[in-house]
Order: structure tokens, then sequence, then C-alpha cells
């Protein structure tokens, strides 16, 4: 069976070398702000044998897609979910990081019968994987963890008028906090040159507060951490804890994993 | 940062994570329960589930369009208390069946969760 490690944009340059169009253009992040292009690094695929060995010892290869690939192993049963294996995916995407300038990790025990399979599963999806590609080209992750007291809900404004109206605007602001994290907002503005891309998981319940992920260029994480620790001070007292620099995981898009 | 602020740290991530993986093991499939009582409650847990997931389905395309001002205020009212009372009329039911709201949330295994 066939085991996906992760996509990547290992589209070969065209006979004028010129690179597929992800890197060329500004992105627009979704922080609302136009982040210019990453600095162009040749990302043309290596030879295979750079590719190096997957969980099991076998062999990597690519499989070229419609306007990307997939980076596979051929197994012989899905692997177990022990600490071996997943600190041996890890480091394969790690080395797969250093090799491509975009690259998606797939989640853990993704499997296919065939090639065909594969590409049935990511047919249609095209345009969403390219973006993500752009989305980490040329960066890495840091996530950040934030313990402490969770900050008072806004109080709902009053200019709903029916319980109808009422009851949508909640569900609104629940939604918009789910995925927020106000308590870190002066972390966040000392950080936020830095950032090419965030997405925020805010915890139901505990001391973990929530999670946030940054794209930050590599090279970076190094500004990163620094600012980090300037502004740690200005956000009343909660804790967090950087790691990092990571493949970019949480900004997979589902479907590659 | 210092020594002993590192260290608390270290212990309040690896007790986040530790309730997470609480929480995944919690939400492991249920075996077969051959109880006809258990038949019924299941059966109606699959059923709400799913309704729920429509449900949600609809608030978030409200949410969309009354965000994007493509509602009128009466038409935002009378959405919000469809799914309002929609919403009331399946938790009750589900009570019915001794299910809690977070019940009909079914996790789909690998999928993740429904809603």
């Amino acid at each position: 069976m066939l085991y996906l490690y992760a996509i990547v944009d290992a589209e070969p340059a065209d006979s004028e070398g010129h690179q597929g169009q992800q890197g060329r253009q500004g992105l627009q992040s979704p922080l609302g702000v136009v982040v210019p292009e990453v600095p162009a690094v040749p990302d043309v695929p290596p030879p295979l044998p750079l590719l190096g060995e997957g969980i099991a010892g076998e062999p990597l290869r690519l499989v070229h897609l419609n306007g990307f690939s997939a980076v596979v192993g051929d197994l012989p049963d899905r692997p177990r979910p022990d600490r071996e294996s997943l600190k041996g995916q890890d480091a394969v995407a790690r080395r797969l990081a250093e090799i491509f300038q975009a690259i998606l990790p797939a989640r853990f025990g993704e499997v296919f019968s065939d090639e065909a399979a594969l590409a049935s599963k990511l047919a249609g999806r095209e345009r969403e994987m390219k973006e993500a590609l752009a989305r980490v080209r040329g960066c890495v992750q840091m996530t950040l963890r934030v313990f402490g007291a969770p900050e008072a809900a806004p109080k709902p404004e009053t200019e709903e008028t029916g319980p109808g109206s009422r009851y949508l605007a909640a569900r609104r602001r629940e939604a918009e906090r789910a995925r927020s994290l106000p308590e870190i907002e002066p972390l966040r503005e000392a950080l936020r040159p830095l950032l090419r891309a965030e997405r925020i998981e805010r915890a139901d319940s505990g001391p973990l507060l929530g999670t946030a992920y940054h794209l930050v260029l590599r090279g970076q994480d190094g500004a990163y951490r620094e600012a980090l620790e300037a502004a740690r001070e200005r956000i009343g007292g909660r804790r967090v804890a950087a790691t990092g620099p990571w493949p970019p995981y949480a900004f997979a898009p589902e479907a590659a994993s | 940062m210092s020594r002993q602020d590192q260290i608390r740290l270290e212990i309040e991530e690896i007790d986040a994570l530790r309730a997470e993986i609480e929480r995944q093991a919690a939400a492991a499939a249920p075996r077969w329960n051959a109880d006809p009582e258990e038949v019924q409650k299941s059966v109606a847990r699959l059923v709400l589930a799913l309704v729920e997931f429509l449900r949600k389905l609809m608030e978030k395309q409200a949410i969309r369009r009354m965000e994007a001002g493509t509602l009128t205020d009466d038409e935002v009212e009378n959405v919000g208390l469809a799914l309002m009372k929609l919403e009331e009329t399946l938790h009750d039911i589900a009570g019915r069946f001794g299910l809690a709201p977070d019940d009909l949330n079914l996790d789909l295994g690998p999928l993740g969760r429904l809603i």
C-alpha cells in the first residue's frame, strides 16, 4: 500500500527556468496583510536518492499530481501509531521540509491502495492545495501555547431586536471567539511583523487557554523568540510556551491528511 | 524567563496534552450493545446527530449571509428564531433518550468529529 508523507510543491521549472506562480506573487495572509514574495530559491525537485527513507526504511518517491506532488513510500501494512513510528514520521517531515520550499505534512496513518486512489482523493482540490502550498512556501511553524485566566467575553451589543436576531448574533460571537485569543493581543502585536499567517485554536476549558500557530520565514525563528521574550510580560501574567520551528503541520489542509 | 517559570510551563503543557489524550480516549467508538433500550438510544443518537449536523450547516450559512448583508432584519429574526427553536426541540428529544447535547456530535474515527 501507498503511505502518504507530504504534499510538496515539486513542479519542474519551465523551459525558461521560471518557477510556478505561487512563489512569485504577494500573498494575502489571514491577517489581512499582503506579504511580499519569498526570496526566490530554486525549487527544482531533488534527485530521488535525496528523498531518503520512510518510517520503515522504505525508499521514498514522488507521485506527480495535477500541479503538485505527493511524497509516498510503499509499505506492506498501515503503521502502528507507536512512539518510534510517530518520531520517524516527524523526522521524515523535517527532512522533506529541508528539501522542499513548500511542504504540507500529512497526518499520521494516511494510506492508499495505489496511486490512482491517492489521485482520486485529491481530485478537485488542486486549487486548495496550491493555495496552501503558496501560504507555507519558505516558512516554518512556531507554536505558542497560552496558559492562564481567560478574559471575560465582551458584552453583547444591544442593537439586535428580537430573540432570533440575538440568537444568531450570539452564535456569531461564539464562532469568532473560538478563533481568537484576545488575552495575548499585545504579544501578537509584537510578533505581527514576523508573521506570514496565523491560526488560532481556543481551548474549551482547563489551564490551557489556547494555541496560536504562526508561520514565519525560515531563519526568523530566532527573531520570533526574541520578540516573544520582549513582550512576554505584557499579557497580564499569563504564560506562553513557544516551540518550533516545526514543519507547517497546522497549515496543511485536511485533504492532505 | 526563570528556570522555575520554565518548569511550571512544561508541567502545564504536559497536563494540557494529557487532558487532550484523555478526551480523545473517552470519545473512542462505543462497542455494540445488544440491550434493546440501548439500540433505541443508539438509533436516536444517530438520527438526532444528523439533524443537528444539518441545523449547524444552516446556522453557518445564515451567519455568513447575515455578515454579507444579504438578509433583511426580518429575515435574520425569522431564521434565528427557527434555528433556536429547532435546537431546543432537538435537545428536548435528546434528553428523553438520556442524551446530552455533546452526544450529538458523533466521533467518526479518522474523519474526526461530525460537527
